[in-house]
């Protein structure tokens, strides 16, 4: 006999619909399991078979065929456990075939029928109305994330007879027993599958109460302070040079208390990346706070950019909506940091593969940091006896098409005792980010019909369009430009810049000073450093 | 030998064979001198058999064999002619130190050079040469020192020799052709080798505004070892020789030294008590070298010592202090005093002078367009040079 019942599983970043088929039938006495498979999903049918002989199913002696279609796809993954046990049940002809149409079973099974959470779980449930399934039954402890999707309807369930129970009662059969299957029932009286409330999935998983690192923490550093604001509120890319223990470090990890509330496309696109590569922890729904990553310098290509078969999503992409923070840029392997160039480009990641090419998301805030040197005081000449050539050395580890896509630059300073101990408390997280979320609202409504959504990511050719410069501006910017031999990209960056600090400020012309405001975050080039060894 | 025309038959020669002899590679001054006490003149080195050399190759000293090895190759590989043109391909030039052109203040050198290869002109012998030396590693203000007095010094027709190296050196000779005066480098490797990297944009400038010396083949490499030699050859072309900023142990003091060896007066800018980077200077100026107070006190001195005739009026400035330039506003004013030689953060410079960190960033750049102040790196400020004196 025949039987199917649909499961889906994540390829890349999306969801793909598989049908498990089975068929019993007379022969050797083998569980057999076909569709160019992993090696952990082959081993489904020994836990399938433990978990339903734990469940109190007893399968007669008979041929199991087990398909997942389609074949030609390569599968991994333990998620179609639950929809293999419901198939083979199926087939022995425990209930009928359309007990489980139209349903949609994620879960791993435990030896014990227990079913275990999934990653990748709110990818798979948006997409389950176009796999043809108004009804999703998954791990009981994935329940919340699933239900942030609205339109189809979410049922969380514990163990296998659960799903048993509510299969026979849904399709009003009694389940068909003979001598091929029998079936004892727990006698515990079993809980219902849970569904999730009207509000559950949308709300913050549990509140973080763990304190944060927090801006008014951070003593002085005004240069700092201001740049990650802005670089905040525009989404423009950062890098801070600085000598060691300058706080380079502590200002980026506040820079994650400064970033604007998210909305719920946002929301649900970052959630379904660390749903994927396994970081959501149990029982949340929707991230509630943008991400901040911080890689080791040691990372290798794909651990940034995603990789390996099939892919994983990367660092790029669990930074996607909020920071990359790069310490110690120079350190980090040259080819590794080349790998980011297409993604500063494009907000997206582009991984080939000979079974096809993925797609990520990796619209990030690149923030990094760096020492002008290898002692670290270049260009205090009196603390710093780095060669010529020796800083050379340190800095072409960066490479300058990279350093061409970073907005903004700025010096980080020691810290002054007097700072170190000043009494008042420095402004908080709370009191930039309110400045940050109303930066950020007003480039929403200038960008409600565009394809991006903020400064950082403003198209150079639609710049004077969005620009509004005012007429001073204009002619201060082509005084600098020649002045201070910019070239084309330095001053669209300038540009982008300043229309962040416009919006800062409220204003909808970019005055003259936001534009000198810009140009001393302005981003460094070549011609920086070489300028800064000829000198020193 | 752009003076070929009119020179007698005889010198060409002897000329072509000067620079066969300086063209090979490892045969350095002493080896040449051993070569001419032995055969006599350049030509019988050149018409001499392979063979003759063994006396040299057989001594066993290890400098011995390799010039002796190598010299031996060149006599086979190389004829004058191919060298000649070879040279004019490349747009060098060559003097020998018996050549009329040959600079005179290097005559007198005991350890004179053979010959020099050039590109674009000789010092003229004429006009007034001063060398700007100075530390590689620098501040700012040494680097502001160096520009102000190469200026100064260029303005009033002075050739400005140095060594094109990072620094102080480099911010003399720029500042010279920058005001359109002629400078010379004299280099520690080949002249068709651009030593240090950074200088290419000086390197390629210089044989249209003065010259491009050594007295090293094209194609030596910049070898450690070479750069003591030529300073000598920096502090015999000029007449005076000025120290902007040195280390207590520097190259910059090696060429005082040569300079007072060779009768020339040095002068050095003087530093901050305790200044690292001032060290050399200061201590010169304890052994009695002249202390420069201003560019106008400089230029007295060398009026006094090398007869260099004043043009032009300069206004007299006590010291080398920072004038407020017209037309600042209250608050450009007010950050322009905080300014100093010396690089400050912005933070600071706006804790100074009292106003909100976002209005200095603003003024900051407005002076810097205003050509008051420069931002060294980045968010770090100093005053200019352009308001001394």
């Amino acid at each position: 006999m025949y039987s199917t019942a649909a499961s889906a599983f994540i390829d890349g970043i999306s969801s793909r619909k598989v049908t498990v088929e089975t068929d019993v039938s007379d022969g050797l006495p083998m569980f057999t399991m076909v569709g160019f498979l992993a090696s952990e999903t082959r081993e489904a049918s020994e836990r399938v078979r433990s978990a339903l002989r734990n469940s109190g199913v007893f399968l007669g002696v008979r041929h199991i065929t087990v398909n997942l279609a389609p074949a030609s796809q390569h599968k991994g993954g333990s998620i179609f456990d639950l929809a293999i046990a419901l198939s083979v049940l199926g087939a022995y002809g425990f209930f009928p075939q359309e007990a489980l149409s139209g349903i949609l079973f994620l879960g791993e099974l435990g030896l014990n029928g227990e079913i275990k959470p999934v990653r990748g779980v709110l990818e798979i449930v948006s997409c389950a109305r176009s796999f043809g399934c108004d009804r999703v039954i998954l791990p009981h402890r994935n329940l919340q994330e699933g239900s942030a999707i609205k339109d189809v309807s979410v049922l969380g369930a514990d163990c296998l007879n659960q799903v048993i129970r509510f299969l026979t009662d849904c399709a009003a059969v009694k389940p068909r027993l003979d001598e091929d299957i029998r079936y004892e029932p727990p006698k515990d009286p079993l809980p219902p599958l849970k569904q999730a409330g009207p509000t559950s999935g949308r709300k913050p998983g549990k509140a973080q109460k763990k304190k944060e690192p927090d801006f008014s923490d951070l003593r002085g550093q005004a240069m700092l302070r201001r740049a990650a604001e802005i670089a905040v509120s525009g989404f423009h890319n950062l890098l801070m040079i600085g000598p060691p223990g300058a706080g380079k470090t502590m200002t980026a990890r506040r820079i994650a208390s400064i970033l604007p509330e998210m909305s719920l496309e946002e929301a649900l696109e970052i959630t379904k990346i660390h749903s994927i590569a396994g970081l959501l922890p149990e029982d949340t729904g929707l991230i509630s706070s943008r991400p901040f990553r911080s890689p080791h310098h040691t990372i290798t290509g794909p651990a940034l950019c995603g990789g390996g078969s099939p892919p994983h999503p990367g660092e790029v992409s669990l930074a996607s909506g909020g920071v990359l923070y790069l310490d110690e840029l120079p350190e980090f392997n040259r080819t590794v940091l080349e790998c980011l160039r297409q993604p500063l480009e494009d907000g997206e990641i582009h991984i080939s593969r000979s079974l096809g090419t993925f797609v990520f998301p990796a619209r990030f805030i690149l923030v990094a940091s760096m020492n002008p040197c290898r002692c670290g005081y270049f260009p205090d000449r009196t603390k710093c006896s780095c060669s010529p050539a020796q800083i050379r050395r340190y800095l072409s580890k960066i490479s300058m098409p990279l350093l061409d896509r970073i907005d903004m630059c700025v010096e980080a300073r020691k810290v002054e005792y007097e700072e170190l101990t000043e009494e008042t408390p420095s402004e908080s997280s709370e009191a930039i980010r309110k400045r940050v979320s109303r930066a950020i609202r007003i480039q929403a409504e200038r960008y409600a019909s565009c394809s991006w959504k903020y400064n950082g990511n403003l198209p150079s050719g639609q710049l004077l369009l969005y620009g509004c410069l005012s007429p001073d501006s204009r002619d201060l910017i082509r005084e600098i430009y020649d002045r201070m031999s910019l070239t084309a990209r330095s001053y669209c960056r300038i540009l982008r810049v300043s229309r962040t600090i416009a919006d800062l400020d409220g204003s909808e012309e970019i005055l003259p000073g936001h534009i000198m405001e810009a140009v001393s975050f302005r981003a460094v080039d070549r011609k920086y450093w070489e300028d800064a060894l000829r000198k020193y | 030998m752009e003076n070929d025309s009119g020179q007698a038959p005889g010198m060409m020669e002897e000329e072509a064979y000067w620079l066969w002899l300086c063209s090979c590679p490892d045969l350095y001054r002493s080896a040449i001198t051993a070569l001419l006490r032995y055969f006599g003149s350049v030509r019988d080195i050149y018409q001499a058999p392979v063979s003759a050399l063994d006396p040299w190759k057989k001594t066993g000293s290890q400098a011995g064999l390799k010039w002796a090895g190598s010299l031996a190759a060149h006599k086979q590989s190389k004829s004058p002619e191919q060298l000649s043109e070879a040279l004019k391909q490349k747009g060098i030039s060559f003097v020998s130190s018996t050549h009329p052109d040959f600079p005179p203040s290097l005559r007198h050198l005991p350890d004179c050079p053979f010959g020099l290869f050039y590109r674009g002109r000789l010092p003229d012998p004429v006009k007034i040469s001063v060398a700007v030396i100075g530390a590689r590693c620098c501040s700012n203000y040494g680097y502001q020192m160096a520009d102000l007095l190469s200026r100064v010094l260029t303005e009033q027709g002075c050739q400005i020799i140095s060594g094109m190296a990072v620094g102080i050196d480099g911010a003399a000779q720029s500042a010279c052709i920058k005001n359109g005066g002629s400078s010379y480098a004299v280099l520690g490797c080949g002249v068709d080798i651009c030593y240090p990297p950074e200088h290419t944009e000086l390197y390629s400038s210089l044989p249209a505004h003065g010259g491009i010396l050594s007295e090293y083949a094209p194609g030596t490499r910049p070898i450690r070892g070479n750069f003591p030699v030529r300073n000598r050859l920096i502090s015999g072309l000029a007449d005076a020789v000025v120290v902007v900023e040195a280390r207590e142990k520097s190259g910059s003091l090696i060429t005082a030294d040569l300079a007072l060896e060779q009768g020339k007066d040095v002068y050095a800018v003087p530093g901050r008590c305790g200044d690292r980077l001032s060290l050399g200077c200061n201590r010169l100026i304890e052994q009695g070298a002249g202390i420069i107070l201003s560019p106008d006190n400089l230029l007295e001195n060398l009026s006094v010592s090398i007869g260099l005739k004043r043009t032009g009026r300069r206004e007299k400035c006590a010291g080398a202090c920072s004038k407020a330039p017209a037309g600042l506003s209250p608050e450009e004013q007010a950050v322009f005093n905080v300014l100093t030689s010396d690089a400050a953060g912005a933070e600071e410079i706006a804790a100074k002078a009292s106003l909100p960190l976002i209005r200095t960033l603003q003024i900051l750049v407005q002076l810097q367009l205003k050509n008051c102040a420069v931002e060294l790196s980045r968010n770090r400020y100093a005053g200019t040079a352009g308001n001394y004196g």
